[in-house]
């Protein structure tokens, strides 16, 4: 058994872009995601943090072929996710699970709670008598922090924090091993982010889950996950543990990115210097040349618009970006 | 210190519903001294945003119903009739609110849209107003000004319709910028952008800013002073560091606890208030906060209402228990 529980090799979703005219030609693709590579490890997080619009959450539907790549492999314990028949992939799909980011769109108003909960039991065919089927949800909803009294209760009456625990306790109802977590907090209050955060940790270590946690919130990735991804426009710029991000960030994007995160302490604050970016990120349907950061890049050379950085390793990070190349034929040699 | 631009006394907004009356600001009081920075920080429902609605004259009266008094430069506000207000809001006070994506215009150039105050409040003609235009595009950081003046909103990126937002609010050169969660909408980038331009241009005109969050880092980065809002009530008034050194209200202690920190440590567990906001049409009787408190075993604090009492220079907390400092 591999020590990595998934391995996301080359990943690409392009979303394709029509002319406006009568017959409708095909003119060009959105790039959504665009050659993505990343392993996760059994029973740890993978946090993959990026703006809005760089492809995160693309990225975790094709994961579970909630959306179909347009090129790519997915490997899920030992198994290409492209090759699986649907049958193959169904069984592979109880295995994996998702909670979404709006716990206000992503529960059903008409379905109980114990309806929304019992889903994919029944979807799943796992448990088919009704009794024993109760008893699973209340199960379900203890381990998730609700009475299991709630569940002839429906999504209204409870608050964001409430229904973010029942999407909880529905993505766990299959007992699956890897959950894609995104953004699970964004819509929270402050004061009961935390509370859902803790719970999260609490379940993983368990149920030992293996969780890839996609968030624009750096300080929550950090504080959650033990290696980090970073992602701009459809890429992945630099991969490295959680502290080694931290402290040392390589790619110029991370250093944008971690410097913009405010940090709740004033003295730390007034001390610091913020690299602030130019512009915005430009369009996923004509990225720029070569890097596609280059652009925005404060450290951009002549290099930069010609050449396209591949990730590779240097230490314990993988980065892709120009400057490091010297370092890297360093290193190998 | 000089006569303050901004005092509010006793501010309280209801709202009459169905269920019965929301008391969603329940008396607050302040000062804002010219050039300035204060932070309203509070959870959703807390009452943040409607307190400066309040200031601005912008809710319905009904459903609302303002009591207290607001003054700008001596000058009550909340007796004013609708014209005398719009003589002084966009020129006196200017706002920024929330979602640039809903809070343009659809179907006016980002141009008209920014001279729109100029022309009633600074009598300039079209031509300056233009000018004036142009000019406010490029000192909030818009590439090609001039370009984008007849540009509409749908063509522009979040962060830049947060930038005409700004623009328009600055069209007058105001004396208060009241921001109400102007870069929850927007990417850490383009927030670091907007509140390092905001901080900038203060410096430049000497407005005081009134700027609402819940987003405690955020505070940290941009205010001079704090007040934190829960249950329509201020708990704690405090210099930034103060606050965030030595929170004397368990809320807030609360609120800082549960953040996790960005950094090489990670700790244990984050700090978790229990429960939930309290229903606004059903306060309780007494502190708001009392039944998620975590020290709470005093009957005094379900039945009183604590007032905002000093704690020592510039800090103050609404606890009859306050937290002991943190440096003793």
């Amino acid at each position: 058994m591999s020590d990595f529980l998934l391995e996301v090799r080359d990943l690409q979703v392009h979303f394709p872009v029509y002319d406006t005219g009568v017959i409708r030609h095909h003119v060009n693709d959105v790039k959504a995601v665009d050659g993505v590579s990343f392993k996760v490890q059994r029973g740890e997080t993978l946090g993959l943090v990026g703006e809005s619009g760089c492809g995160k959450t693309t990225t975790g539907l094709a994961l579970l072929r909630l959306i179909d790549p347009t090129g790519g492999e997915v490997w899920f314990d030992g198994a290409e996710m492209s090759a699986l028949s649907p049958g193959e992939l169904r069984a592979m799909r109880k295995r994996m699970a998702m909670i979404f980011q709006d716990p206000y769109a992503s529960l059903d108003p008409r379905m109980s709670i114990g309806k929304i909960v019992a889903e994919p039991l029944a979807i799943h065919g796992l448990i088919k008598r009704g009794r024993q089927r109760d008893n699973r949800v209340g199960e379900l909803l203890e381990m998730v922090g609700l009475s299991p009294d709630y569940r002839n209760r429906y999504p209204h009456e409870f608050s964001g924090g409430q229904r973010q625990r029942v999407g909880i306790a529905r993505a766990l109802a299959t007992e699956p091993d890897f959950v894609v977590c995104d953004e699970p907090i964004a819509a929270l209050d402050v004061s009961i982010q935390a509370g859902v955060m803790n719970l999260l940790e609490d379940l993983q270590r368990d149920l030992g889950l293996t969780y890839l946690f996609i968030a624009h919130d750096l300080s929550a990735v950090q504080h959650f996950s033990d290696q980090i991804a970073v992602m701009y426009l459809g890429r992945i710029v630099e991969v490295a543990d959680r502290v080694g991000l931290y402290e040392q960030p390589m790619h110029p994007y991370t250093e944008a990115l971690l410097s913009a995160v405010p940090i709740p302490n004033p003295a730390v604050e007034r001390g610091r210097t913020r690299i602030i970016l130019e512009g915005d990120v430009p369009s996923p349907i004509d990225p720029p040349s070569g890097c596609n950061f280059h652009p925005r890049c404060p450290k951009a050379f002549e290099s930069c618009p010609a050449r396209d950085p591949a990730l590779f390793e240097i230490g314990d990070h993988q980065v892709a970006c120009l400057l490091y190349e010297d370092d890297r034929s360093r290193s190998a040699g | 210190m000089s006569e303050p631009v901004l005092t509010i006394r006793d501010l309280a907004v209801r709202f009459g519903t169905k269920r019965g009356i929301a008391e969603v600001v329940n008396g607050i009081s302040y000062d804002l001294h010219a050039g300035e920075t204060l932070a309203i920080v509070g959870e959703s429902g807390s009452g943040k945003s409607v307190g400066v609605l309040a200031i601005m004259g912008l809710l319905a009266q009904p459903p609302a119903a303002v009591s207290g008094s607001v003054r700008y430069r001596g000058n009550e506000l909340l007796t004013m009739t609708p014209k005398e207000l719009r003589t002084i809001r966009g020129k006196g006070l200017a706002m920024i609110f929330q979602d640039p994506m809903t809070s343009l215009n659809p179907v006016r150039t980002v141009g008209y849209q920014i001279t729109e105050p100029m022309t009633l409040h600074l009598d300039l003609d079209p031509d300056s107003a233009h000018d004036r235009a142009v000019e406010l595009l490029d000192l909030v950081g818009i590439p090609s000004p001039a370009a984008r003046y007849d540009e509409y909103p749908h063509q522009l990126s979040g962060g830049m319709r947060q930038r005409v937002m700004i623009a328009m609010a600055l069209a007058c050169n105001p004396d208060v910028l009241i921001a109400d969660e102007a870069t929850t909408a927007l990417d850490v980038t383009t927030q670091a952008q907007i509140t390092e331009l905001v901080a900038d241009l203060q410096d430049k005109i000497g407005m005081a800013v009134i700027w609402i969050t819940h987003d405690l880092g955020v505070v940290a980065s941009i205010a001079d002073r704090v007040h934190v809002m829960y249950g329509g009530r201020f708990m704690e008034e405090a210099l930034v560091d103060d606050l965030y050194a030595s929170p004397r209200h368990p809320y807030t202690e609360g609120l800082l606890g549960s953040l996790p920190m960005p950094g090489a440590e990670r700790p244990d567990k984050l700090m978790t208030i229990a429960g939930l906001p309290p229903d606004p049409v059903a306060m309780p009787a007494g502190c708001p906060f009392a039944p998620r408190c975590r020290y709470t075993d005093h009957d005094r604090c379900s039945r009183e209402v604590p007032g905002l009492d000093s704690l020592g220079a510039n800090h103050e907390a609404a606890c009859f228990y306050p937290l002991v400092p943190a440096h003793e």
